[in-house]
């Protein structure tokens, strides 16, 4: 009796799956920078509105689309240490009210002086912002006005400052609400990270064995043409580690004969406590075999040098799925006496 | 069994939101004949709605215009000192 090794290439075990979380993150993204394409800008203007009056602006029509909606974005142009209470009003031909949305406005800042040292901070809120759109009628001739309620400052115990404030407003018609592609985006992107996570941990564990020691070893039946099955080998070792260990992986057959062995140097980690010393050292190994007639397997793990190593962990997936093109694979033919 | 889960999520959520964003699910839909047309809306900038449609027309609330007096004093770190 023989075996034969092969190291492989190959895509065969590729779960595409996880590509449909990507195409549905690339499909947001794309649809975030389509959405610069879709608005059309009406209103630019500055206006100064004096306090319990109001403005109007312009008349836009207003159209019933299936992509978009009316955006109304206005920032007031506060002085220091003011705020500002309005309202965004929509009126109809007739100057009947159709909507209107409340928003106050501030703008703080001042100096500090603390230690010696000295700045100035600066604060602010003074965006405010409607989208409408029409319901299923035809479309609409509408004007928008701003009404200022009342202007105070800071502090806000005089409500009365007899001052007009200025407002820049900006009418865009069709504008898409990227807040919830932003929701998308972090969404699928979540979706995706989980999915080619998962994509990685798939299998069915057949060896599952730790050991307080370096050497550590179990059998099982697995394999076949179509399985890949995956070796992971995890050490903990201590402070006394050398920077690198050596891992010796041999595979028996049903029979009891050494059919592979190999020997991989691996690096380590150290893991610091919080007083800086090292706390512990560890190791993550793991190498995929297709081994091609189904069967009873061995697998055996010897670390050297074995002083330091305080648990050595076996563990042996098949039909694990990969998530790109995998090389390295070591595919392994048994030959029938 | 969960990439395909994490997947279907995956699409349900780019699917959902691109519809929601394309279509302006949040603005505010006006003269519908339902109480309920801005029940989607979400306020961007901390923009309120200041009424209700009822019957198909707009309804300010009562006392809107009093909304600066009292009620907000303010911002920033010098404010409630």
């Amino acid at each position: 009796m023989s075996a034969q090794i092969e190291t492989t290439t190959t895509k065969r075990f590729i779960d595409y799956t996880w590509i449909i979380s990507l195409i549905s993150l690339s499909l947001v993204i794309l649809a975030g920078f389509f959405s610069l394409f879709f608005y059309r800008e009406i209103i630019d203007e500055r206006v100064t509105v004096e306090p319990e009056q109001t403005v109007e602006l312009e008349s836009v029509t207003l159209e019933p689309r299936l992509i978009g909606a009316l955006r109304i974005d206005v920032e007031a142009l506060l002085d220091t240490s003011r705020w500002v209470t309005y309202e965004i009003q929509l009126y109809d031909k007739q100057d009947q009210l159709l909507a209107s949305a409340i928003n106050e406005s501030w703008y703080s800042a001042g100096t500090w002086h603390q230690g010696g040292e000295s700045g100035s901070w600066e604060q602010e809120d003074v965006l405010g912002g409607l989208d409408v759109k029409l319901g299923e009628q035809d479309k609409k001739d509408v004007t928008i006005a701003i009404t200022v309620f009342g202007v105070g400052p800071e502090q806000g115990r005089t409500n009365n400052v007899n001052a007009p404030v200025p407002f820049e407003v900006e009418v865009q018609d069709g504008v898409i609400d990227t807040r919830y592609l932003w929701l998308g985006f972090f969404g699928t992107l979540t979706m995706t990270i989980l999915s080619y996570i998962s994509v990685q941990n798939t299998g069915q564990v057949k060896i599952r064995e730790a050991i307080n020691d370096s050497d550590v070893g179990e059998r099982a039946i697995l394999g076949g043409a179509d399985s890949l099955v995956k070796v992971i080998v995890k050490i903990l070792a201590d402070e006394t580690s050398p920077a690198r260990l050596s891992v010796n992986l041999s595979i028996k057959d049903g029979l009891g004969n050494q059919i592979y062995s190999e020997r991989h140097p691996i690096m380590l980690r150290f893991h610091k406590d919080d007083d800086g010393d090292i706390e512990k050292a560890t190791a993550k190994f793991q190498e995929l075999f297709i081994l091609t007639r189904r069967g009873s397997y061995g697998f055996y793990v010897e670390v050297t040098p074995d002083e330091p190593v305080d648990r050595t962990t076996l563990i042996v997936k098949e039909n694990v799925k990969t998530v790109t093109t995998v090389d390295g694979i070591k595919t392994i033919t048994v030959d029938e006496a | 069994m969960l990439p395909k889960f994490f997947a279907i999520a995956a699409f349900l959520i780019a699917f959902l939101s691109i519809l929601a964003s394309y279509t302006q699910r949040s603005a505010l839909t006006l003269d519908e004949n339902r109480e309920e047309s801005s029940v989607n809306y979400w306020p961007r900038h901390d923009t309120h709605v200041s009424g209700i449609f009822i019957g198909g027309n707009f309804q300010t609330t009562p006392a809107r215009s009093e909304y600066g007096y009292g009620g907000f004093r303010g911002g920033g770190p010098a404010a409630g000192k």
